[in-house]
Protein backbone atom coordinates (compact mmCIF):
# COMPACT_ATOMS: atom_id res chain seq x y z
CA UNK A 1 0.00 0.00 0.00
CA UNK A 2 1.71 3.39 -1.02
CA UNK A 3 0.90 6.15 1.27
CA UNK A 4 1.33 9.98 0.28
CA UNK A 5 4.24 11.27 2.54
CA UNK A 6 5.60 14.61 0.58
CA UNK A 7 6.01 16.63 -2.95
CA UNK A 8 9.73 17.11 -3.23
CA UNK A 9 10.70 20.69 -4.56
CA UNK A 10 13.78 22.26 -5.56
CA UNK A 11 15.17 25.77 -3.64
CA UNK A 12 17.90 27.47 -3.92
CA UNK A 13 18.14 28.14 -0.03
CA UNK A 14 16.08 25.98 2.44
CA UNK A 15 16.31 28.37 5.46
CA UNK A 16 15.18 30.98 3.19
CA UNK A 17 12.38 29.08 1.76
CA UNK A 18 11.34 27.71 4.91
CA UNK A 19 10.42 31.47 6.45
CA UNK A 20 8.04 31.70 3.31
CA UNK A 21 6.55 28.06 3.95
CA UNK A 22 6.28 28.64 7.84
CA UNK A 23 4.36 31.80 6.82
CA UNK A 24 1.96 29.84 4.94
CA UNK A 25 1.66 26.87 7.36
CA UNK A 26 2.27 28.27 10.71
CA UNK A 27 1.07 25.00 12.73
CA UNK A 28 3.28 22.85 10.02
CA UNK A 29 5.61 20.73 11.87
CA UNK A 30 9.04 21.13 10.64
CA UNK A 31 11.94 18.54 10.40
CA UNK A 32 15.74 19.20 11.25
CA UNK A 33 17.58 20.15 7.85
CA UNK A 34 19.57 16.93 6.78
CA UNK A 35 22.29 15.99 4.74
CA UNK A 36 21.26 12.96 2.47
CA UNK A 37 25.08 12.25 1.05
CA UNK A 38 24.19 10.25 -1.90
CA UNK A 39 21.66 12.47 -3.18
CA UNK A 40 24.20 15.41 -2.19
CA UNK A 41 21.45 17.27 -1.13
CA UNK A 42 19.83 18.90 1.92
CA UNK A 43 16.75 18.29 2.65
CA UNK A 44 14.03 19.81 5.10
CA UNK A 45 10.19 18.63 5.27
CA UNK A 46 7.28 20.82 6.64
CA UNK A 47 3.62 19.38 6.72
CA UNK A 48 1.25 21.53 4.87
CA UNK A 49 -1.61 19.02 5.50
CA UNK A 50 -1.76 16.14 8.21
CA UNK A 51 0.77 13.58 7.23
CA UNK A 52 1.82 15.19 3.98
CA UNK A 53 4.64 17.15 3.78
CA UNK A 54 6.62 19.47 0.99
CA UNK A 55 10.17 18.22 0.76
CA UNK A 56 12.68 21.34 -0.31
CA UNK A 57 16.01 19.94 -1.48
CA UNK A 58 18.56 22.24 -1.95
CA UNK A 59 21.72 21.23 -3.93
CA UNK A 60 25.05 20.91 -2.34
CA UNK A 61 26.60 21.38 -5.43
CA UNK A 62 27.21 21.21 -9.17
CA UNK A 63 27.38 17.24 -8.87
CA UNK A 64 24.77 17.33 -7.12
CA UNK A 65 21.84 14.82 -9.15
CA UNK A 66 19.61 17.08 -9.19
CA UNK A 67 21.74 20.04 -9.79
CA UNK A 68 20.63 19.73 -13.73
CA UNK A 69 16.84 19.74 -12.65
CA UNK A 70 17.13 23.48 -10.29
CA UNK A 71 18.78 24.86 -13.78
CA UNK A 72 16.60 24.01 -15.71
CA UNK A 73 14.06 26.08 -13.82
CA UNK A 74 12.19 23.04 -12.85
CA UNK A 75 10.60 23.08 -9.03
CA UNK A 76 8.13 20.50 -8.29
CA UNK A 77 9.93 17.09 -9.61
CA UNK A 78 8.46 14.18 -7.53
CA UNK A 79 6.03 12.64 -5.41
CA UNK A 80 6.84 10.20 -2.51
CA UNK A 81 5.39 7.63 -0.86
CA UNK A 82 5.83 5.73 2.48
CA UNK A 83 4.98 1.82 1.88
CA UNK A 84 5.21 -1.16 4.08
CA UNK A 85 5.78 -3.64 1.57
CA UNK A 86 8.96 -1.95 -0.06
CA UNK A 87 10.61 -5.13 -2.11
CA UNK A 88 6.68 -5.74 -3.19
CA UNK A 89 6.00 -2.46 -4.21
CA UNK A 90 9.41 -2.41 -6.31
CA UNK A 91 8.12 -5.57 -7.99
CA UNK A 92 4.96 -4.05 -9.05
CA UNK A 93 6.50 -0.79 -10.35
CA UNK A 94 8.76 -2.39 -12.46
CA UNK A 95 5.89 -4.82 -13.44
CA UNK A 96 4.13 -1.35 -14.82
CA UNK A 97 7.30 -0.75 -16.74
CA UNK A 98 8.17 2.55 -14.20
CA UNK A 99 12.25 2.66 -14.44
CA UNK A 100 14.06 2.25 -11.47
CA UNK A 101 16.59 5.54 -11.47
CA UNK A 102 18.30 4.69 -8.01
CA UNK A 103 18.17 2.97 -4.77
CA UNK A 104 19.74 4.71 -1.68
CA UNK A 105 19.45 5.09 2.12
CA UNK A 106 18.15 8.41 3.24
CA UNK A 107 19.32 9.92 6.39
CA UNK A 108 16.40 11.72 6.18
CA UNK A 109 14.76 8.81 6.63
CA UNK A 110 16.27 7.25 9.75
CA UNK A 111 18.73 5.37 7.20
CA UNK A 112 15.27 3.51 5.24
CA UNK A 113 15.60 2.25 1.89
CA UNK A 114 14.44 4.99 -0.74
CA UNK A 115 14.28 4.83 -4.69
CA UNK A 116 13.12 6.93 -7.07
CA UNK A 117 11.28 5.52 -10.35
CA UNK A 118 10.13 7.20 -13.35
CA UNK A 119 6.67 6.42 -14.74
CA UNK A 120 5.99 5.38 -18.63
CA UNK A 121 4.55 9.12 -18.94
CA UNK A 122 7.75 10.31 -17.16
CA UNK A 123 6.53 11.13 -14.01
CA UNK A 124 8.73 11.07 -11.17
CA UNK A 125 8.58 9.44 -7.76
CA UNK A 126 10.08 8.29 -4.66
CA UNK A 127 9.20 4.98 -2.46
CA UNK A 128 10.22 5.54 1.27
CA UNK A 129 10.22 2.04 3.34
CA UNK A 130 8.30 2.51 6.50
CA UNK B 1 15.65 -2.03 -38.90
CA UNK B 2 18.72 -1.51 -39.97
CA UNK B 3 21.67 -0.45 -37.24
CA UNK B 4 22.23 3.14 -39.16
CA UNK B 5 18.83 3.52 -39.40
CA UNK B 6 18.22 3.03 -35.52
CA UNK B 7 20.61 5.36 -34.57
CA UNK B 8 19.20 8.20 -37.17
CA UNK B 9 16.02 7.63 -35.57
CA UNK B 10 18.13 7.48 -32.08
CA UNK B 11 19.96 10.84 -33.13
CA UNK B 12 16.05 12.52 -33.31
CA UNK B 13 15.17 11.11 -30.43
CA UNK B 14 18.20 12.77 -28.24
CA UNK B 15 17.51 16.05 -30.03
CA UNK B 16 13.86 16.23 -28.98
CA UNK B 17 14.37 15.22 -25.33
CA UNK B 18 17.44 16.83 -24.51
CA UNK B 19 15.96 19.95 -27.17
CA UNK B 20 19.47 20.37 -29.18
CA UNK B 21 19.75 20.06 -32.48
CA UNK B 22 23.40 20.36 -32.61
CA UNK B 23 23.65 16.67 -30.89
CA UNK B 24 25.50 14.38 -33.34
CA UNK B 25 25.29 10.88 -32.38
CA UNK B 26 28.21 8.15 -32.85
CA UNK B 27 27.89 4.56 -31.63
CA UNK B 28 31.23 5.45 -28.98
CA UNK B 29 29.33 8.71 -28.30
CA UNK B 30 28.62 8.36 -24.08
CA UNK B 31 26.88 10.09 -21.19
CA UNK B 32 30.67 12.14 -20.76
CA UNK B 33 30.12 13.52 -24.05
CA UNK B 34 27.06 14.86 -23.69
CA UNK B 35 26.51 17.71 -20.79
CA UNK B 36 22.83 17.04 -20.36
CA UNK B 37 22.83 13.44 -20.55
CA UNK B 38 22.51 12.45 -16.63
CA UNK B 39 20.83 9.57 -15.08
CA UNK B 40 17.47 11.47 -15.04
CA UNK B 41 17.99 12.20 -18.54
CA UNK B 42 18.60 8.83 -19.30
CA UNK B 43 15.48 7.23 -17.69
CA UNK B 44 13.82 10.10 -20.32
CA UNK B 45 15.64 8.80 -23.47
CA UNK B 46 15.15 5.12 -22.56
CA UNK B 47 11.34 5.81 -21.90
CA UNK B 48 11.47 7.84 -25.33
CA UNK B 49 13.12 4.83 -27.40
CA UNK B 50 11.24 2.44 -25.93
CA UNK B 51 7.71 4.25 -26.88
CA UNK B 52 9.15 5.54 -30.55
CA UNK B 53 10.11 1.51 -31.18
CA UNK B 54 7.25 -0.40 -29.32
CA UNK B 55 9.42 -2.33 -27.46
CA UNK B 56 10.94 -3.29 -23.75
CA UNK B 57 13.79 -2.80 -22.08
CA UNK B 58 14.54 -4.75 -18.54
CA UNK B 59 16.49 -3.24 -15.88
CA UNK B 60 19.10 -5.43 -16.74
CA UNK B 61 19.40 -4.31 -20.09
CA UNK B 62 19.36 -0.92 -18.99
CA UNK B 63 22.23 -1.18 -17.00
CA UNK B 64 24.54 -2.58 -19.38
CA UNK B 65 24.35 0.34 -22.02
CA UNK B 66 27.56 1.84 -21.78
CA UNK B 67 27.08 4.06 -25.08
CA UNK B 68 25.35 4.70 -28.20
CA UNK B 69 25.88 1.84 -29.92
CA UNK B 70 24.90 -0.48 -27.18
CA UNK B 71 21.48 1.15 -27.02
CA UNK B 72 20.92 0.75 -31.31
CA UNK B 73 22.05 -2.57 -30.97
CA UNK B 74 19.74 -3.74 -28.08
CA UNK B 75 16.78 -2.04 -30.43
CA UNK B 76 17.52 -3.45 -34.10
CA UNK B 77 17.80 -6.82 -31.96
CA UNK B 78 14.11 -6.28 -30.89
CA UNK B 79 13.14 -4.81 -34.06
CA UNK B 80 13.81 -7.61 -36.58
Amino acid sequence: MLVLHHIGTLVDDIDSSLKLYQSLFPDGRVSDKTYVASQKVYVCFIEVAPQVYVELIEPAGEDSVVFGLKKKGISYYHLSYQTDEFEKTVAVLLQLNFKQINLFHSEAFGNKRCSFFMSPDMHLIEIVET
Amino acid sequence: MEKQAVLQEVNRIFIDVLDDEAIVLGEETTAEDIEEWDSLTHVRLIISIEKRFNIRFTSLEIQKFKNVGDICEAIAAKTE
